[in-house]
């Protein structure tokens, strides 16, 4: 990290008011984003990683708290007023969710959806706005995109919806793009083809992305960092380059090694790792991993352990930090 | 938490609904008003069509006789909004009953027949549900010269329509099922497949709209009844000593507010309790 | 579109056939007839009567000559009134019954919608409890109770509305719309409360929301639509609600309607003029339930290409 960074998460911590207590969804987390950089978030589900994004948007559910910093452009995120939190949103902060059949409003026109952003945020005229939504549309290849633009959600495939949510999010050139698992819900076939589109077009503004998803294959072709999450919690994170080549933490490497590599196509058997994910691990006193861990010290059930410098990564483990 | 053995869906849904206080409050009421209808009058020597002499048009005394008054020719208000309360309750549920019964087994038959036959008979219930309803009830109470029958007929002609299109829908997609493919399959006929698999597989939805049939159902006989088409004096009913009650209740306002005030609270517990099986049957819907 | 509009006139006109015949046998085979209550008249004279409005012919005939006035738009003679005809009596209290069915709708529109959004903004607060209760007082009063209470209370003891009739101007008209408008009042507020919380937790009022557009505008552009499609796809229902009421209404408040000549008819067996309102009354119907459906087309894209 040379330059300032474009975010600074310090210490996020999200809590949900639950009729059986407060369940902590993600526990002090803290990294940095440069501007244009992008960064891969991965976990399991329930991991709390959707839940970051949500806080910096201030779209947590309502029972939901947020504690922490989140500075982004020099301010808080989490700290501002309604107002001016809707300003950033309007113009240098989008986000892209998960499922395009049900993110866009089905009873108004799609070049409508795109437009009434600009029209509020950068104040420009209803049909300069609308042009713009067209150009914006032809970018992310909809076919016809003036004709298209005048069409209602449900008159589009999910992955032209999708499409669409990509091409409301970069219309206002936002300097940060969440995207949170944009592609789960699309067709196998055309994720990857969205992704890079997605990618690409963010390269092309110069939009940073944080980039959510459980598929380690995107992480590995699209970002430039990687965070970890479990239980709430970063495991390890680091530059993907490093990450891939020698994760240092056991949750890591198990991930890693769930994953089907093209050029190991012959190993007998997909490792796993054995259990499931406990929700709310993050309220434990140790490592959220450890009931599940391979390689679990005694200390592991007591002392939460903190995040240290290992080869190209950083990672939270007591086992590499003995050794 | 301890697993001793799985609740049924049924099961879990009937304790959802046990714990959901004002449903189980208003069931507990309405237990009440139905006990004190139907055992209530036996506690007096008298029953609600007997004229007193010697108390006529009597105000609340409650070291009298007659508690809660007589009306203008010395007959016992309390026993006869008892009695009309008999009345009410029974057509009430009697009806929402029977209108339920002939909603499921038509529904069910055309959801599961399909085709042509399930075309015509839902087309019928289209036309029908056309018809502006009251007019229908009180043609066809008129026809049937009027009495506690002819009511009843006339509302459950009229009230058999919505269940019909709810339990047709729910058949359909049953009908698409594995299991019930299995039956047939098995060599069950048309008739054992929609009583033993479609219309029991449809009875928590019939019960969630059935309850609100109840309420309907005795609304319609009290409106019918206060317009002096359905039961007529001296026999009482809700609708009828409300009627009364209109007439006198600028000298005497309790002849109005016992049948009206019983009435709404017996609407109330229904509503309260249709509601609460539709939140313990339904979560989806909230 | 007009395909759509051309099958539901269609339907429409089925049923108002089927209305037609029903209602027409239903009231010949009841017992009794248009002059059997009369005091005692001659038999002479009853059957000279009888023959004036052809009711010594088969039905079937009766019948075919009653179809063969509708399709002129002739409804016949009243039995009762014996110098009005039909279309005289409905066209005097149309105006009375419209008026307040009209106001009624208005009022609980507005009021059981506002009510509905108030609930859903403010779960569990003060207002909406109190829109709950107007709700639970609306759904469970009868219309016969509330009416002579409210009669009873602003007409006899306060004294500031009349209590009945319609000679006093829109006066007359406070009472009755109010009682009409209340169950469908507590029916709108919540229908709405319901499908405005289950809108406000759509995924795409969630993203416009991270558009930036600000609550009022989110509200405006996004919630408001989805929310209020239940409450017009009940307007047609509500048309029959109101047509129901109307009729206690007007019996209550002595209001010379449609709804008042119903019952009467029915009562004395004025077999025409009952014929003419059920007419009336499927035609309304029918008339409100295509409006339904175009108004939701209208609003739901979804719906306009499905058919």
């Amino acid at each position: 990290m040379t330059a300032e960074p474009l975010l600074s998460l310090r210490g996020l911590t999200v809590d949900f008011r639950l009729p059986q207590g407060v369940m902590r969804a993600v526990d002090r987390v803290s990294f940095d984003l440069a501007p244009g950089e992008v960064l891969g978030i991965v976990g399991e589900s329930g991991s709390g990683k959707s839940q970051i994004l949500f806080s910096l948007m201030g779209l947590l559910a309502s029972n939901g708290t947020v504690g922490g910093q989140a500075v982004f452009q020099g301010q808080d995120l989490l700290s501002l007023r309604p107002k001016e939190l809707d300003r950033v949103r309007g113009t240098s902060l989008s986000m892209i969710f998960q499922d395009p059949m049900t993110s866009l409003n089905p009873y108004m026109r799609v070049g409508d959806q795109l437009a009434e952003g600009l029209i509020l945020h950068k104040g420009l005229s209803r049909s300069a706005a609308r042009a713009e939504a067209v150009a914006m549309l032809d970018r992310v290849r909809i076919p016809d995109a003036a004709a298209r633009a005048r069409r209602y959600p449900h008159e589009f495939s999910g992955g032209m919806r999708q499409r669409v949510m990509i091409a409301m999010a970069l219309l206002v050139r936002p300097a940060l793009l969440l995207a949170d698992e944009p592609t789960t819900a699309l067709d196998v076939t055309i994720q990857a083809q969205v992704l890079d589109l997605m990618a690409e077009l963010a390269r092309e503004i110069g939009t940073a992305i944080i980039l959510v998803t459980h598929d380690l294959g995107v992480v590995a072709r699209l970002c430039d960092r990687v965070v970890v999450l479990y239980g709430g919690r970063i495991m390890e994170q680091g530059p993907a380059e490093a990450l891939f080549e020698a994760p240092a933490h056991p949750y890591a490497r198990g991930l890693l090694q769930a994953t089907p590599r093209l050029d190991e196509a012959l190993t007998p058997r997909l490792g796993t790792i054995p259990g499931t994910p406990r929700s709310g691990g993050a309220m434990l006193p140790g490592c959220p991993f450890e009931p599940r861990c391979p390689l679990r010290l005694p200390v592991c059930a007591q002392v939460q352990p903190a995040l240290t410098a290992r080869g190209g990564t950083l990672a939270a483990c007591h086992l590499e930090a003995e050794r | 938490m301890a697993v001793d053995r799985p609740l049924s869906t049924f099961q879990l849904q009937l304790r959802r609904f046990a714990q959901n206080r004002l449903a189980m409050l208003s069931v507990f009421v309405l237990l009440l008003i139905v006990l004190g209808c139907f055992f209530g009058p036996y506690a007096f020597p008298f029953d609600g069509e007997e004229a007193d002499f010697d108390y006529i048009g009597a105000p609340i005394d409650f070291s009298s006789p007659h508690l809660f008054g007589t009306d203008d020719f010395g007959r016992d208000l309390l026993v006869r909004v008892l009695e009309g309360g008999q009345v009410s309750l029974t057509i009430g549920f009697l009806g929402a009953l029977t209108a339920g019964g002939i909603g499921v087994l038509y529904g069910a038959i055309a959801g599961y027949v399909g085709g042509r036959l399930d075309g015509l008979m839902m087309r019928c219930v289209e036309i029908l549900y056309g018809f502006p309803y009251v007019i229908l009830v009180i043609l066809l109470s008129l026809l049937f010269g009027g009495g506690n029958l002819a009511l009843f007929a006339a509302i459950v002609f009229t009230l058999w329509l919505t269940p019909a299109v709810i339990v047709r829908a729910q058949a359909q997609s049953l009908t698409r099922r594995e299991f019930v493919e299995a039956a047939r399959a098995g060599g069950m006929t048309g008739t054992g497949i929609v009583l033993t698999h479609i219309v029991p597989n449809c009875l928590s939805v019939v019960l969630v709209y059935g309850s609100l049939l109840v309420p309907e159902v005795i609304l319609s006989e009290s409106f019918l009844s206060f317009l002096g088409i359905g039961i007529k004096e001296p026999q009482a009913s809700w609708g009828n000593l409300i009627q009364t009650g209109t007439a006198a209740m600028d000298t005497d306002l309790r002849l109005l507010l016992l049948p009206g005030g019983l009435l709404a609270a017996v609407l109330l517990c229904l509503n309260f309790i249709a509601d609460g099986l539709r939140d313990a049957f339904d979560p989806n819907d909230r | 579109m007009l395909r759509f509009i051309g099958k539901r006139l269609w339907d429409g006109g089925l049923t108002l056939a089927a209305l037609v015949t029903l209602t027409f046998f239903v009231m010949r085979l009841a017992p009794g007839g248009p002059f059997s209550r009369s005091r005692k008249i001659s038999p002479e004279v009853l059957a000279n009567i009888q023959a004036a409005f052809h009711l010594d012919e088969p039905v079937w005939k009766q019948f075919a000559r009653y179809v063969w006035g509708l399709l002129h738009l002739d409804l016949g003679p009243s039995t009762r009134f014996r110098d009005y005809s039909v279309s005289d009596l409905i066209l005097s209290g149309l105006p009375y019954s419209l008026t307040i069915g009209f106001w009624a709708v208005v009022v609980a529109s507005l009021v059981g919608v506002s009510l509905g959004i108030i609930g859903a903004l403010r779960r569990n607060q003060p207002a909406d409890y109190l829109a709950g209760l107007i709700g639970v007082v609306g759904i469970a009063v009868p219309i016969f109770v509330i009416g002579p209470l409210c009669q009873l209370v602003f007409g006899l003891k306060l004294g500031w509305l009349p209590v009945g009739g319609s000679g006093q101007g829109w006066r007359s008209l406070v009472l009755p719309v109010l009682v009409l408008s209340l169950p469908n009042i507590a029916y709108i507020s919540r229908l709405t409360r319901s499908s405005m919380i289950e809108t406000l937790r759509e995924n795409y009022v969630r993203t416009a929301r991270a558009k930036g557009l600000g609550g009022g505008r989110v509200l405006r552009a996004h919630v408001l639509r989805g929310a209020l499609l239940p409450v017009v796809a009940y307007l047609g229902p509500a048309t029959a609600a109101i047509i129901t009421g109307s009729i206690l209404i007007e019996t209550v408040f002595a209001v010379p309607g449609i709804g008042r000549h119903f019952v009467d008819a029915a009562l004395n067996r004025d077999y025409p003029l009952v014929m003419g309102i059920t007419l009336l009354y499927g035609a309304l119907l029918i008339f409100f339930n295509i409006g339904t459906d175009l108004l939701r087309g209208w609003m739901d894209p979804r719906l306009r290409h499905g058919r």
